[in-house]
């Protein structure tokens, strides 16, 4: 029955990553991404890759996310804006 | 003109990649080389040779040691740059700058990182300390250390953050990681062994066992500080960036 599991997080990254490069509030894409990487971290673990899982929720969940929420903070928050 | 350079350049990059790629043994080729040699050696002979029950320590922190370096070393000279852009000269003149407005945030985020950070930093120190023997590394708690600092610094401000950590420690622990990997690899020197090779034939006979643990323990802590450092110090620079142009 995990396969169940295994779809499921599946379908969220495809739909996650989709929902990211179709948002126009950048700090909703920025944080869109984060819950992307949380997911992949997940799948990681049911790979039988808990370090590498554990390395990708501190670097993109984590630093990479707060990287862009700077950059937006410091440029625009809305795409169309210059 | 330009484009058409980049274009050109960008087309042999690609086709010395594919060259590469090409010229590799194929996936699941039974006799390429590292399945004849080195695989079967390291675990067949990884225990005894490099004295890790894990084979992935064994080949990041002995035998392939000195690759690891490197890698400690790229990261290093990227950070360099990143402070040439970044952190421009402001170095020296650490708390002229520095946030001092204050940030309010709500009792309920304080709470949850006062709760949180203490339980980060001991499962770091869990990762890093069961790291050597079985499955994770310093890397792992080195980020989560990095991630737990960033966390207080956005909860308090970062006055408070530079309060505590000097910007000379910052310096400190990003030079740090290298600093342990040349004295490891020296220290490996003078007892006998390859600069940072601890597994061959130096230290075949002796009875190093414990002083080889240690050896390679330093070595993957390491990688940890210097991952530490180089999150905490890009952060903060990118923070502080703001602040002198307002």
């Amino acid at each position: 029955m995990l396969w169940i599991l295994n779809l499921i997080l599946l379908v969220l990254l495809l739909g996650i990553s989709t929902a990211v490069v179709f948002m126009k509030d950048l700090l909703v894409a920025a944080v869109l991404l984060s819950g992307q990487g949380l997911m992949m971290a997940l799948l990681w673990t049911r790979l039988g890759a808990p370090d590498l899982a554990l390395i990708y929720v501190a670097l993109v969940v984590c630093v990479s996310t707060m990287m862009l929420v700077i950059a937006i903070n410091r440029t625009s928050r809305d795409e169309d804006e210059p | 003109m330009k484009k058409v350079a980049l274009i050109l350049a960008l087309a042999l990059l690609a086709g010395a990649l594919l060259y590469a790629v090409a010229r590799m043994p194929r996936m699941g080729d039974a006799g390429s080389p590292d399945k004849t040699y080195a695989v079967p050696r390291y675990i067949e002979r990884g225990l005894e040779e490099a004295g890790n029950r894990s084979i992935p320590n064994d080949v990041f922190l002995n035998y392939r040691a000195y690759d690891t370096m490197a890698g400690v070393v790229a990261l290093f000279a990227a950070l360099c740059g990143a402070m040439v852009v970044l952190d421009r000269g402001r170095r020296g003149s650490s708390m002229a700058g520095f946030d001092r407005r204050g940030v309010s945030s709500s009792v309920m985020l304080r709470t949850i990182a006062i709760v949180l950070v203490p339980l980060t930093v001991m499962f770091a120190a869990f990762v890093s300390l069961m790291g050597v023997n079985t499955l994770g590394y310093s890397l792992q708690s080195g980020t989560m250390i990095g991630g737990a600092i960033i966390l207080l610094t956005l909860v308090f401000s970062l006055l408070e953050t530079s309060r505590r950590l000097r910007p000379g420690l910052a310096v400190a622990f990003e030079s740090a990681g290298l600093a342990m990997f040349l004295a490891v690899g020296l220290l490996g020197v003078v007892l006998g062994a390859h600069f940072l090779t601890l597994s061959l034939p130096g230290f075949a006979g002796k009875n190093v066992q414990v002083e080889r643990a240690i050896m390679m323990y330093v070595l993957d802590l390491g990688i940890g500080v210097s991952a530490a450092g180089i999150i905490t110090s890009v952060i903060f620079s990118l923070m502080r960036e703001g602040e002198f142009e307002q």
